[in-house]
């Protein structure tokens, strides 16, 4: 069985790895993960056979992130580049429209604000009030 | 891109098909083996091997199952399917094919060379 030190040094290194690898892979982020997900699997591998190995190793024997994003998109063929292009489109168009809507909400609330302030300010009725008079009543005869 | 880049990715469908019809493999392993096969002449990082392996999964030719490694890891098998074992006889031919025309290109312009 491993020590306890190595598995830790081992896990923080693969996920340093692939967290770096998903960052470099932000241009395709699903394709990204599921990479990453494979990559984690053979860094794991490969920090079985070596130990002791360190992170300037593994970017030696798997490439730096940096590389290894290259190396990815150099083997997309067209309809793989498309189909990430479409992805990011609608991505993009999605955050948009959340953006839109924040805004429109946001000018919204203002307006209504400014208005009710400003334009139609609220009708305030000033009515006299009943005054509760708890002193006994009168008793005695008034004088004429 | 150089040549021998061009090259690669023009082969590397060819090799991973070449691997998978010996046995399913996994993404380590083929990127290990490539390397111990071609006797370090042929290495890949093993990220450019993803793209390819997943549009070969998408056209069928490979099928890929998960199998747990140890308590958590996940290991993910690449198998050959039979329209994939015909894309790889077909491409073989053709790749050769092809190798042969290069060469006597290549050939015919070096005789050339010497005999001038």
């Amino acid at each position: 069985m491993k020590p306890e030190t190595e598995i830790t040094h081992s896990v923080a290194l693969r996920r340093q790895y692939c967290r770096e690898l998903r960052r470099a892979m932000s241009f395709a982020p699903d394709l990204g993960k599921r990479c990453a997900a494979q990559m984690e699997e053979s860094l794991a591998s490969y920090l079985d056979e070596h130990p002791e190995a360190t992170m300037e190793e593994l970017n030696r024997v798997f490439g730096t992130p940096a590389q290894a994003a290259q190396e990815m998109l150099g083997n997309l063929d067209a309809a793989q580049i498309q189909k990430q292009m479409a992805q990011y489109r609608w991505r993009r168009i999605a955050a948009l429209v959340i953006v839109g809507l924040v805004l429109a909400f946001s000018l919204l609330q203002v307006g209504r604000f400014l208005v009710d302030r400003y334009v139609n300010p609220p009708i305030v009725l000033v009515t006299g009030s009943a005054v509760v008079d708890e002193e006994p009543l009168p008793t005695d005869t008034p004088v004429n | 891109m150089g040549v021998s880049e061009n090259l690669k990715r023009g082969v590397t469908e060819l090799v991973l098909l070449a691997l998978l019809s010996q046995r399913d493999m996994y993404g380590y392993e083929m990127s290990q083996e490539l390397r111990e096969r071609s006797h370090g002449r042929f290495t890949l990082l093993e990220t450019s091997m993803y793209p390819t392996l997943y549009r070969m999964q998408d056209n069928g030719y490979i099928s890929a199952r998960e199998e747990l490694v140890g308590k958590r890891r996940k290991r993910t098998y690449y198998h050959l399917e039979p329209a994939g074992a015909e894309y790889f006889r077909s491409g073989l031919v053709e790749y050769l094919r092809v190798q042969q025309g290069v060469q006597d290109i290549l050939a015919s312009c070096q005789n050339e060379g010497v005999s001038e």
